[in-house]
């Protein structure tokens, strides 16, 4: 619950939900959980994160 | 650690942005994701927070850079909309760490998401790299326009500001004295900023003199004594003298309070620029 507040406020701040290389899909909680290490994602993980996430949010 | 190739970094968030890095250094703070003092590392994860580099990439809502430019990076991320970024405190953006649960539950609070610091500080990729996103990049990134060489500029993304920060926390007025344990590269920018801000005098000791032995000359203005004293000699004049104020560098909390009871007097004023809390 209180991460879904954190990613509600990033939404209502800035327009989007932060994602960083550990966690692209960003508002994924479970996936969250299970962080990817902080490098770049291959192509095709960033490119579903990015359609994810704005499915779900815009 | 190792050096391996990955995948170019990519825009993930709409005011995103990459930069080719030209320059990037190793942070007296990396030590502590080695020992593991700052935990949640994985393997795999790019270390790394202060670099600079040229945009190779925008994100669609990045309205202040241009492919080309070229930017130094401040090491916190910052979104610029919440309040600790409107108030300027940066370094407590309250949106751009993802995992802003974790550093609760690691620290009793969380930071601004931190570039190659962790996954607590965010998980984001960092600048010991040939490459790196840039979140809020219409934000952070200092644009760097006056023929200024990758020398003389990457420690604005961090040394800099922070030993900015410690003399300037000291409220210093003219005729103080400042003493500055702690010699590193912050240590020497604090004293640099301590002069910008109309000291005439500053003590500086190293507990490495292997890293003070660049700044064991007084600074211009000091004491006209001190000019003719040693480093140690230097700094038992000043503290026997009229020292006020104390400005402590990269030590422990603990160290910081046993110093303060070795000032003769009684309201100095201490300044500990540490990481984490003791």
């Amino acid at each position: 619950m209180k991460d879904d507040l954190r990613r509600f406020k990033q939404v209502m701040e800035t327009g989007e939900v932060v994602r960083s290389e550990g966690s692209p899909e960003g508002q994924n909680a479970r996936r969250h959980l299970k962080q990817r290490p902080a490098q770049p994602p291959e192509s095709e993980v960033a490119e579903a994160s990015v359609k994810g996430m704005h499915t779900s949010y815009t | 650690m190792q050096v391996e190739n990955v995948p170019d970094p990519k825009i993930l968030n709409s005011r995103d942005a990459t930069v080719k890095i030209s320059s990037t250094a190793i942070c007296g703070s990396d030590l502590h994701l080695l020992d593991g003092y700052i935990p949640t590392m994985k393997k795999g994860d790019i270390l790394g927070h202060e670099f600079m580099g040229e945009v190779t990439d925008i994100g669609r809502d990045v309205q202040n850079l241009k492919v080309g430019d070229r930017v130094v990076v401040p090491f916190p991320i910052a979104c610029g909309s919440c309040n600790a970024c409107k108030a300027e405190l940066y370094s407590c953006c309250e949106n751009s760490n993802p995992n802003g649960g974790i550093a609760e539950k690691m620290m009793g609070h969380s930071t601004a998401g931190i570039f190659g610091y962790s996954h607590m500080t965010g998980g984001y990729g960092g600048g010991q790299a040939e490459a790196a996103r840039i979140p809020f990049a219409d934000i952070g990134p200092i644009k760097i326009e006056n023929g200024f060489s990758d020398e003389q500029v990457p420690f604005l993304s961090d040394i800099f500001p922070t030993g900015y920060m410690g003399a300037d926390m000291c409220d210093i007025e003219r005729g103080d004295v400042i003493a500055v344990w702690g010699a590193g590269p912050v240590g020497q920018f604090a004293i640099a900023s301590a002069g910008a801000v109309r000291c005439p005098g500053h003590v500086a000791r190293a507990p490495w003199p292997r890293r003070g032995g660049s700044i064991s000359r007084p600074a211009a203005g000091d004491l006209p004594r001190a000019r003719r004293a040693g480093r140690d000699e230097h700094e038992t004049m000043a503290l026997e003298q009229h020292e006020c104020l104390r400005h402590e560098v990269r030590a422990s909390p603990a160290t910081a309070r046993a110093r303060r009871r070795d000032l003769p007097r009684t309201d100095g004023l201490a300044v500990v620029l540490v990481l984490g809390a003791a």
